[in-house]
């Protein structure tokens, strides 16, 4: 403790897992958008990874209550989030946003794993056929009808949940942007900052996951894919590095009587963690690297391998990000004239052994779920199509219809 | 039948986005005030004490404050406030000025110990002091609260006579509260895990006594009153002499009242 | 579409307002009711007086008069109950010197009109004897200037005060009155 504190400034209040929670959030924000680009903006080369983000975002988002609900001082009084919310409080606003969230969720996923469910439910015996059967929700066959809801209701979901999933890291970013008391967190730039940072995540989470997950498994990575999203990481990279340049180039300049504790903040108390993770390892090696490789003509596999350590120092920047607005904020002392300091315990509620594990639940979440409908082995759809073959004739509107053909508009040859 | 019920799924979908939409448009509407808890009929009044007819506000006259500490340690025994850890609904802070320009700060266990044990600060040893004074600090129950406008289920609340207090069976614990309030002024309670400040010492002042940290001043720098009686000693203070609050311009309208505040004391 | 939206959005409303909230228990109606019914553990003055009417009346008729009984005796409700129903109460005072220097030892914080002493070298201790304030100073009626209580017994009494090294020495004319008690020609007003 430097300076003087507020004596009930002593202890900081937000701790690791509040860290966790927007981070957690951000990666589900980040993987539902890539799954929206291609079923919402048809980019095709982004095929490889649509499921498989989907059941990335569904895993985190399981899991993101979890350090919240740990963190309050009463958790078996957090069920009055839903039933008596304050309306003035951004953070009332969790609850619903985040059940509604879930919901999206799962119903997009149902709807596009439903062929897997259905085939595995014929084909599957025993305990797993159990569970295929109970979640076909007893619609056991697909009709043409059925499939062509499937799709609409995709890109509907699809479409719904990018303005839904802004929403779910937006209202994070404005909980922190709407604190006056706290110069380093109020700002209204604060949701854009949050939800792009949290897109930047999603992406580089989805990269490593992939690469990670295909290798596992001893299967082939697709490079286009890779070199698309690394495309798309350094278009969402630059745009939230520009976000946050101007919102800290704004403070420096205009320079209020807050500037001078926030600055000593970003100098004296973190600069590690803002200078050297989250801006140079986090942004702007990944910056230089995505952006050569997107310059230059691709070389799959070197390509993809330092695409794949692009995405890795993002994650961690974007982690020190988090750092760095929760824990540093709060190191600010609202006297303006001091800073406390906060070193996570390890154990306890609230310490790095309890966040490692809830680090690790999303993943073992994922792993489960992939045994049941892994979304690299889809029997119900051959390769480049959205829907199976039809077994019937083939109705006039779909063969006119292209995009459900698969011989769609390829958004690289553009 | 899948027809049903995938309208089903369609409506349900659209209806509970929409139900979003004027939930959050809903909250987003601000007053300028902290709404004061409903004057329900018979609810409100208590042995004869009607809120609704009173507007409490204090004064603290900090060139009268000698930093003798008792009202932090009256605060305590009258609240039962945990001694250990640092929790504080009052302090008081020493503001020394040094010829070159700078100020310290302190404030050695919120003043409890009064600051004999401490004559001067660690930082300014060896220095000229210029000018030196104590300021005590308390919630200010401001009129336009921002911990009330972030507490996520409404469990902490403005009453009808200005006191903001906190409903400790609807307190999550989730702190937001104490983020938000610009004075330093919440806690959370060690035991209860609940968050917890300073109440004007609302059982006393409903049964027409006064704070706990206003008796034990030995030299009148605390002052506390109705605003609605113009002959009380905050109402003529209020109306005859030049006042400020704290940290004015986040519209929090404190109800804590300062003479000869020195621009210093954020 | 709209109307339906806005009927659930309504009905989320409605269903999340406080009028659900009575329903369930949780109002704040019994809140404030609360906070009001909490005890009063600081009595001052008042209910001193019922048992202690001298020192009481005393001390809010001396410079001390802004000084609460509670501030130097501690919270005085739990003491009250049990001298109430007969018990024996005793209410333990913290050492008087460190009482009397939180708010008496000079700092340059404190107004200048505000009465202080440098704790080191006032009442300093005289021949192996630590003055406690209340050697001269009655807390209860501590006047101003000081009216030094003076009921003492004998000629080592008065030169913890009187000796040559002490705070007032007596003058160069007691020389030669090593031996003598002192009460023998000064006879101090007795102050309670």
């Amino acid at each position: 403790m430097n300076g003087y504190v507020f004596p009930n400034e002593v202890e900081i209040q937000w701790s690791l897992l509040i860290v966790l929670y927007p981070f957690i959030t951000g990666l589900v924000a980040g993987a539902f958008v890539v799954s929206s680009l291609y079923h919402v903006f048809n980019i095709k080369s982004l095929k490889p990874v649509a499921s498989f983000s989907l059941l990335m975002a569904l895993s985190f988002m399981l899991v993101a209550p979890l350090p919240l609900l740990a963190h309050l001082g009463r958790p078996e009084r957090g069920i009055l989030i839903f039933l008596t919310p304050n309306f003035t409080s951004a953070m009332a606003g969790f609850g619903y946003i985040w059940m509604f969230y879930l919901i999206l969720l799962l119903a997009e996923t149902w709807l596009v794993f439903r062929p897997d469910i259905t085939h595995y439910a014929r084909t599957t015996g025993g305990f797993k056929g159990f569970v295929y059967r109970a979640l076909t929700l007893g619609m056991t066959e697909m009709s043409e009808e059925d499939h062509h809801f499937r799709e609409k209701m995709i890109k509907v979901l699809a479409a719904v949940g990018i303005p839904a999933a802004a929403l779910l890291h937006g209202y994070v970013g404005f909980l922190f942007g709407a604190i006056k008391a706290n110069p380093w967190w109020s700002t209204p730039l604060m949701p854009v900052i949050f939800l792009l940072s949290a897109i930047v995540s999603g992406i580089a989470l989805l990269i490593v996951m992939y690469v990670v997950v295909m290798k596992l498994l001893g299967r082939p990575i697709d490079h286009a894919c890779i070199s698309a999203l690394g495309k798309f990481l350094l278009a969402f990279l630059v745009i939230d590095l520009t976000v946050e340049g101007l919102e800290i180039l704004s403070m420096a300049y205009e320079s209020e009587e807050s500037w001078e504790v926030v600055s000593k903040l970003i100098v004296e108390r973190i600069p590690v963690t803002y200078f050297g993770v989250q801006l140079l390892l986090g942004s702007l090696i990944p910056l230089v690297v995505l952006g050569a490789l997107a310059a230059q003509a691709r070389r799959e596999g070197a390509a993809s391998l330092l695409i794949f350590a692009a995405a890795m120092l993002v994650i961690i920047g974007v982690f020190a990000m988090r750092w760095n607005v929760v824990i540093g904020g709060q190191m600010i002392s609202k006297s303006m004239r001091g800073f406390t300091s906060y070193t996570p315990p390890l154990g306890g509620r609230e310490g790095v052994l309890a966040a490692s594990v809830l680090m690790m639940l999303p993943f073992y979440i994922f792993s489960v779920i992939v045994s049941f409908v892994p979304p690299w082995e889809r029997p119900a759809i051959d390769e480049g199509e959205l829907s199976p073959e039809p077994t019937e004739a083939v109705p006039a509107w779909e063969a006119a219809d292209s995009r459900v053909r698969g011989s769609a508009w390829d958004w690289e040859r553009q | 039948m899948p027809l049903s019920r995938r309208r089903f799924v369609k409506l349900g979908a659209h209806a509970a986005f929409g139900g979003l939409l004027v939930y959050t448009l809903r909250g987003v509407v601000m007053p300028q005030s902290t709404p004061r808890a409903a004057d329900a009929e018979g609810n409100s009044a208590y042995d004869g004490y009607r809120p609704e007819d009173h507007d409490w506000a204090f004064v603290i006259d900090t060139m009268k404050c000698i930093g003798c500490g008792r009202c932090a340690r009256a605060c305590k025994q009258e609240n039962n406030v945990p001694w250990e850890p640092q929790c504080n609904r009052t302090w008081v802070e020493r503001y020394s000025f040094t010829g070159d320009g700078e100020v310290t700060v302190d404030s050695p266990a919120g003043g409890i110990n009064g600051f004999a044990d401490e004559p001067l600060p660690e930082e300014v040893r060896g220095k000229k002091i210029t000018k030196s004074f104590f300021v005590p600090k308390l919630c200010n129950q401001c009129d336009n609260s921002p911990c009330v406008q972030v507490c996520p289920v409404a469990a902490t609340y403005k009453t009808a006579d200005g006191i903001v207090l906190i409903n400790r069976g609807k307190c999550i614990g989730c702190r937001y509260c104490i983020q938000a309030c610009p004075y330093g002024m919440r806690y959370l309670l060690p035991d209860e895990r609940v968050a917890d400040k300073c109440t004007w010492c609302y059982h006393r002042i409903t049964r027409g006594r006064l704070p706990a940290c206003v008796e034990a001043c030995p030299v009148g720098a605390r002052k506390f009153g109705d605003l609605r009686d113009p002959e009380s000693t905050v109402s003529k203070i209020l109306a005859e002499r030049n006042v400020s609050v704290l940290k004015p311009e986040m519209g929090t309208k404190p109800q804590a009242y300062y003479l000869e505040l020195d621009g210093a004391v954020i | 579409m709209v109307a339906l939206l806005a009927g659930v959005g309504l009905f989320m409303r409605t269903v999340t307002a406080s009028v659900s909230v009575e329903v369930i228990g949780l109002t704040h109606e019994d809140n404030p009711r609360w906070w009001a019914e909490r005890p009063v553990n600081n009595q001052s003055s008042g209910a001193c007086a019922e048992c202690h009417e001298a020192t009481t009346k005393a001390t809010t008729a001396s410079a001390h008069a802004g000084v609460n009984c509670d501030s130097c005796h501690g919270a005085a409700r739990e003491h009250i109950d049990l001298a109430r129903s007969g018990q024996k109460a005793p209410l333990p005072l913290a050492d008087a010197r460190d009482l009397c220097i939180t708010c008496h030892a000079g700092l340059d914080s404190r107004p200048a009109d505000f009465p202080q002493v440098d704790p080191v070298t006032h009442g300093a201790p005289a021949a192996g004897v630590t003055a406690s304030c209340t050697s001269c100073h009655n807390p209860h009626d501590p006047g101003f200037p000081p009216v030094i209580k003076h009921t003492l017994e004998g000629r080592s009494d008065c030169l913890a005060c009187h000796g040559p090294d002490q705070w007032q020495p007596v003058p160069p004319s007691h020389a030669d009155r090593t031996g003598d008690s002192c009460l023998r020609c000064h006879n101090p007003r007795k102050v309670s």
